[in-house]
């Protein structure tokens, strides 16, 4: 038989799509529930660095609301912002106590500002000043607020600070518009 | 000399793929930004290269002239989602740095070219051997480009979360042009003219 | 150079005056302007910022002509980009990074392309653009002109950056714009003193009139279109610099007329993009990169009269 002529070509691409669907298959079920454990434990680390004291939490698709638990009882609640940077979105992981009055404090997820200027966003002198600040006081210092922008990094502190505005008042719907930058 | 060995050797450096070849350079760009996808990208690599590399000498005598490219491409690309799933299940972490450039390994020309110009046209072994090769000079290379971007991008060296060491006075002031895309070109380029100029390697 | 190589060269056998040594030395001639100005302005920092600049960049250059197994002359080029490069750098940058950028510009920039004459993109523009990109946070520091040899400089903003603000009439800026004295890289504030070097270098037709001109002119014309201050934009910033000294370079810029005032429109629009709708302040090195990008592009599709051609009509294309 000539293995060009005739329905060969077909039947052997069949043939070798069908052992690929078997192969991939397999795979799948194999890895699928590592996967999603993985996505999963990967999310409560993201929120065990606001909440370090974290137990479980509870996600709430539709409002993209975390709430961190501990014991049973919720400590505290988080959600995701977006900033428009320098150079590209940031995504920022923002923490609220469990009155939803004051913040718990904020992670950068992703970012791809200039490094050694707009890249300090993710330095600990810069975030821990959101730790403990007030939902209505989140605002760069100029504009009345209680953060410091990062010296030569206006655009990419006010980003954040901007991002994580917007993030409360979406969320939490409370936030008086301030500021004008 | 054995046949294994002469097409073990060839790929390592008399045509290694990045610096003589210069095949599959979208991902050795983008990823070689640290030491650990460096690692990592090697390893998902060699394995999709040497396994498909053995599954079509396998099957190269059987395969129609017609069909010939289509075969390849879903044995490659069955191999990288198989790769790619293993990785997002048991090392989520690097399975993130890598993104997509992990399943563009299934369009990377050097699997597919070496799928075309030996494995379909060798025996198991020497394939084998090839894709060894080939898979070992395409890791030096990305670990040499990771290790210089990684050392003078951000002045210190990390493995795996761990803290080898960091230059002193110099991690200040980091030239971290070489972290971005164009730094990746400019250090590739430097090696290039850099292996030339040495006469490691010749023009092919 | 007594041991001369025989040279053998198709006619015309014509020699002119000219030679790359004659006209690199008019073109730091006509930059002595704007350097004393830098130095005038910023303090004696500058010059040694100058020093170092072209003795690294001199000595890179021959350590690169050795690498490459060429003989090294001193022309003057090296000279040119390495004075060139601090002019355009803020006043007080560390002078490793002043190093770095004569590394870039002569090893990278113009050698590893083969020498002058076969570099794509301005030297004194990359190692600028490198330097940017890999030390903002170092290079973020701008002073006020100091007016005296040693002071220290005080922080502030450039004219282009979003938080400038002027105590001055619009008419005194104009002056203070016109003079230098604002606060800018170290040779790009003065734009009579740019001017000065500029008209030397048409003098001796080393560049185009036409060149700065358009680029200048396409900035105002767009800038005053789309409702920005026309005579602020061309003012303030690096404009006259890079008109007058990097978009008029020979080797980087297209070779005809037609062509370099297709480079010098482009550049021109590009600035003012840059500076309206990009997230820099200043739009001018990275116009005049981009365009020296497209230079082959240009060549290729304006081409010179070839000598003793007469231009073909329409008619006789058809």
């Amino acid at each position: 038989m000539n293995k060009n002529k005739g329905f060969w070509p077909v039947i052997f691409l069949t043939l070798v799509v069908i052992i690929a669907i078997v192969a991939l298959t397999l795979t799948n079920g194999i890895t699928k529930d590592k996967i999603i454990q993985a996505k999963k434990q990967a999310v409560a680390d993201m929120l065990a660095t606001l909440f370090p004291h974290m137990q479980s939490f509870d996600y709430d698709k539709d409002s993209g609301l975390y709430t961190i638990l501990a014991g049973g009882e919720p400590i505290g609640h988080a959600f995701m912002a977006k900033g428009r940077g320098y150079s590209g979105a940031i995504d920022i992981l923002v923490g609220v106590k469990p009155d939803n009055k004051s913040l718990q404090g904020i992670k950068i997820i992703t970012q791809q500002e200039t490094p050694g200027l707009g890249a300090k966003i993710i330095n600990p002198s810069f975030l821990d000043q959101f730790k403990g600040v007030g939902i209505n006081e989140v605002n760069l210092s100029r504009n009345g607020g209680k953060i410091d922008a990062i010296t030569g990094a206006t655009i990419s502190s006010s980003a954040v600070v901007e991002g994580v505005k917007k993030a409360i008042i979406r969320e939490l719907g409370s936030q008086q518009k301030g500021g004008n930058s | 000399m054995s046949s294994f060995e002469k097409n073990f050797r060839r790929g390592i450096v008399r045509s290694n793929p990045t610096f003589v070849l210069m095949l599959g350079l979208c991902p050795t760009l983008a990823v070689s930004t640290s030491l650990d996808n460096a690692i990592g990208m090697t390893a998902a690599f060699v394995f999709v290269l040497v396994a498909s590399n053995i599954l079509i000498s396998l099957i190269h005598g059987l395969v129609p002239n017609k069909v010939r490219i289509p075969v390849f491409i879903v044995i490659i690309a069955t191999l990288v989602s198989i790769v790619d799933l293993m990785m997002q299940g048991f090392v989520p972490a690097l399975s993130k740095s890598l993104g997509i450039y992990l399943p563009l390994i299934t369009v990377n020309c050097i699997v597919l070219g070496r799928a075309e110009a030996f494995a379909s046209k060798h025996g198991v072994l020497d394939s084998m051997a090839d894709a060894l090769g080939i898979g070992t000079g395409f890791g030096l290379a990305i670990l040499l480009l990771s290790f210089i971007r990684q050392l003078l991008g951000t002045g210190k060296l990390d493995l795996f979360g761990h803290h080898l060491f960091t230059i002193p006075g110099f991690s200040e002031n980091p030239v971290s042009v070489l972290m971005l895309p164009m730094g990746a070109f400019l250090v590739v380029g430097t090696l290039l003219a850099l292996f030339r100029w040495m006469g490691v390697t010749k023009n092919e | 150079m007594d041991n001369k190589p025989l040279v053998l060269s198709p006619s015309p056998h014509l020699r002119g005056r000219n030679s790359i040594k004659r006209d690199m030395y008019l073109v730091i001639l006509a930059l002595l302007f704007p350097t004393a100005g830098a130095v005038y302005f910023f303090g004696l920092y500058v010059l040694l910022m100058l020093a170092v600049s072209i003795l690294s960049a001199v000595l890179i250059e021959y350590g690169a002509k050795m690498m490459r197994r060429r003989p090294f002359r001193m022309d003057g080029s090296a000279i040119v980009t390495a004075i060139l490069f601090v002019l355009v750098m803020p006043p007080r940058s560390p002078l490793w990074i002043v190093v770095v950028g004569s590394l870039i510009s002569i090893a990278v920039a113009k050698e590893m392309f083969g020498g002058l004459g076969h570099n794509i993109f301005n030297p004194a523009l990359a190692a600028r653009a490198f330097v940017t990109v890999s030390f903002a946070g170092a290079l973020s520091h701008w002073i006020a002109p100091v007016h005296s040899m040693l002071a220290d400089g005080v922080t502030t903003a450039t004219p282009l950056s979003e938080s400038f603000t002027y105590t001055l009439s619009k008419g005194e800026l104009y002056k203070a714009l016109f003079l230098g004295n604002v606060s800018g890289s170290a040779g790009e504030t003065s734009a009579l003193l740019i001017l000065i070097g500029g008209l030397i270098l048409i003098a001796f037709r080393l560049i185009k009139w036409q060149v700065p001109v358009f680029y200048i002119g396409t900035v105002a014309l767009l800038s005053w279109v789309l409702g920005k201050d026309p005579l602020f934009q061309i003012l303030a910033g690096g404009l006259f610099l890079g008109a007058f000294f990097m978009a008029a370079d020979y080797v980087t810029t297209p070779l005809t007329t037609r062509g370099k005032v297709i480079f010098a429109v482009g550049a021109g629009v590009l600035v003012t993009i840059i500076r309206i709708y990009g997230s820099m302040p200043e739009g001018v090195c990275y116009s005049i990169l981009l365009m020296n990008a497209f230079t082959p592009l240009i060549d290729r599709h304006v081409h010179p009269r070839v000598f003793g051609m007469v231009k073909r009509t329409k008619k006789e294309v058809a």
